[in-house]
């Protein structure tokens, strides 16, 4: 029986304590691993607010981390169907969890989300593009949208 | 997954710009329209760079295209661009469909290509009597992005030639060889051309385009007074020098035999007959190290290939030429090669020249490296 594992507090932004093995995080996330390696985090009193992640995205983000430290050796057909399924959240969701894996910077997650919504605007037309990225003001003047409207019908 | 991805919020500009760098450059292309700050950012040299490097480093992703020189029933010459892929998926000639051609009055050939840009010259004499044409304009090309240059003015003086980057000073170049007279290089975008004298004791190589890889121009030829013993010359654009590297050692004792050069994936290929009945394409896996010359496929002379002339950019499936005879150059198959084993299209019937080149589609334009440009064909701007 080795040592106890060590772990570490994460508080989102509903104020709720999530107890995490130290190793999961360092392993991912950016930030948390340079804040355990310069010493800001104090394992007796520390608890590191996440105040942009909400409990919800907060816990998929440690159940990511977690499963991808422990199952890191699976094969790769594994590891991709445990992905997609992870994923298959509704469109705030894969937000939500862009921003977090962004604040934290958590190198894989955030590629797995990219490609994600790449695949989402595959094949796509300029409206659902700007319907998808929110894009209300494309800054075209009148006359440059109805002349790109003209000369490419069909991508619209 | 429906709705849309942010209700009230909008996402910040590099989080847009890591999950664009990864679309293909011909999406890319269209996406220009959706928004203003898109458009800058598709059109920009830096995130052109990034989304080479991002689609390059990534062979599953990888798309290559066939750019064809050929002439239509006016003999006017025509360059033809064909999807690789969709002729592999489905291998009836008939999805083998251009989609975009440049046309001229002029006689072109096409001197290279790298990294999206095909390398174009204009030559002189209205005859296709190869030992009297010379080059007299080049220009470059993107046909994903429609950026084309204007033609810049060269006096070509040799016949053997060479489009490539030097990734050293982020430069484009143009090798002009005047074989045992001198060499000139033409650097994009700086309006210079250097002079080398370096001897090159070897016979013109029997092709004139080099095979670019690695930061260098690679042909096969022959040093002057031992015909058999065949070499690599290559140039390193950084440098801009010659070197000299062995072939593969072969297994046979006729010394009756033209080693073609090709580019497998990122690496140089050499393919040569053997014992006159197969023929053998070599991979050097690392460049420039003489022990990482790998066997990659053997083929028999039962299946009529003659030669595997080119092969670029795919991860399971490489695409190659063959022509139908030695000199025949107006049919030819690609060759799918796959670990060990390979598997050849039907004939591929052509009319033209014989200048075809696998290419990658990038962003990289010719306005991006300071070239006077202009926008070819309906591309949008």
């Amino acid at each position: 029986m080795g040592s106890p594992v060590k772990k570490i507090m994460l508080c989102s932004s509903e104020k709720e304590i999530f107890s995490v093995e130290e190793q999961v995080m360092v392993q991912h996330s950016v930030i948390i691993n340079n804040m355990i390696e310069d010493g800001s985090y104090n394992h007796e009193e520390s608890k590191i607010p996440l105040d942009c992640v909400d409990s919800k995205t907060l816990k998929k983000v440690i159940d990511y981390c977690t499963h991808h430290t422990h199952h890191h050796n699976d094969n790769q057909e594994d590891l991709e169907a445990w992905d997609a399924q992870f994923l298959n959240v509704d469109s705030n969701g894969l937000y939500d969890l862009l921003m977090a894996a962004n604040y934290l910077e958590i190198r894989n997650l955030l590629d797995l989300i990219y490609g994600t919504i790449k695949n989402m605007i595959k094949g796509k037309k300029i409206d659902e593009i700007r319907r998808i990225f929110n894009i209300k003001d494309h800054g075209f003047t009148p006359e440059e949208e109805e002349q790109n409207r003209k000369e490419y019908p069909h991508f619209y | 997954m429906s709705g849309n991805l942010l209700e009230s919020t909008i996402l910040l500009g590099d989080l847009i710009e890591e999950i664009l760098v990864r679309v293909p450059a011909s999406s890319l292309v269209k996406f220009k329209i959706v928004c203003k700050s898109w458009n800058a950012l598709i059109s920009s040299s830096k995130f052109a760079k990034k989304q080479l490097h991002r689609s390059t480093s990534d062979p599953t992703r990888i798309r290559p295209r066939l750019a064809c020189l050929g002439s239509d029933i006016s003999r006017r010459d025509k360059i033809r661009f064909y999807s690789v892929q969709s002729f592999f998926k489905n291998p009836s000639a008939s999805a083998f469909t251009e989609d975009t051609c440049f046309q001229t009055d002029d006689e072109l050939e096409i001197f290279g290509s790298c990294n999206g840009l095909l390398c174009i010259g204009l030559l002189k004499g209205k005859f296709r009597c190869r030992a009297t044409r010379r080059c007299k304009s080049i220009r470059l090309w993107n046909p994903c992005t429609g950026s084309v240059s204007d033609w810049l003015k060269i006096v070509q003086e040799g016949c053997v030639h060479g489009f490539g980057y030097d990734h050293v000073h982020d430069k484009y170049k143009f090798l002009d060889c005047y074989w045992e007279h001198g060499h000139k290089v033409h650097t994009f975008g700086s309006n210079s051309c250097t002079t080398i004298n370096q001897d090159l004791p070897f016979e013109q190589p029997w092709e004139w385009t080099g095979k670019f890889v690695n930061g260098t121009l690679n042909w096969a030829a022959r040093p002057q007074g031992n015909l058999s013993k065949w070499k690599i010359i290559s140039f390193d654009l950084a440098n801009e020098n010659f070197c000299q590297m062995s072939l593969p050692n072969r297994n046979d004792s006729d010394d009756h035999f033209f080693p073609v050069l090709g580019v497998w994936r990122d690496s140089l290929s050499v393919c040569f007959n053997e014992n006159k009945s197969r023929l053998v394409l070599w991979v050097m896996k690392k460049y420039g190290v003489q022990e990482s010359w790998t066997k990659l496929v053997t083929i028999s002379s039962e299946d009529k290939v003659y030669t595997i002339s080119c092969a670029r950019f795919c991860p399971d499936l490489a695409v190659s030429f063959c022509p139908r005879s030695p000199d025949s150059i107006s049919s030819f198959k690609l060759v799918m090669l796959r670990a060990n084993s390979f598997k050849l299209t039907q004939w591929i019937y052509y009319i033209g020249p014989g200048d075809r080149h696998v290419y990658h589609e990038s962003l990289v334009s010719p306005c991006h490296l300071g070239l006077p440009s202009f926008l070819y064909g309906s591309t949008i701007h």
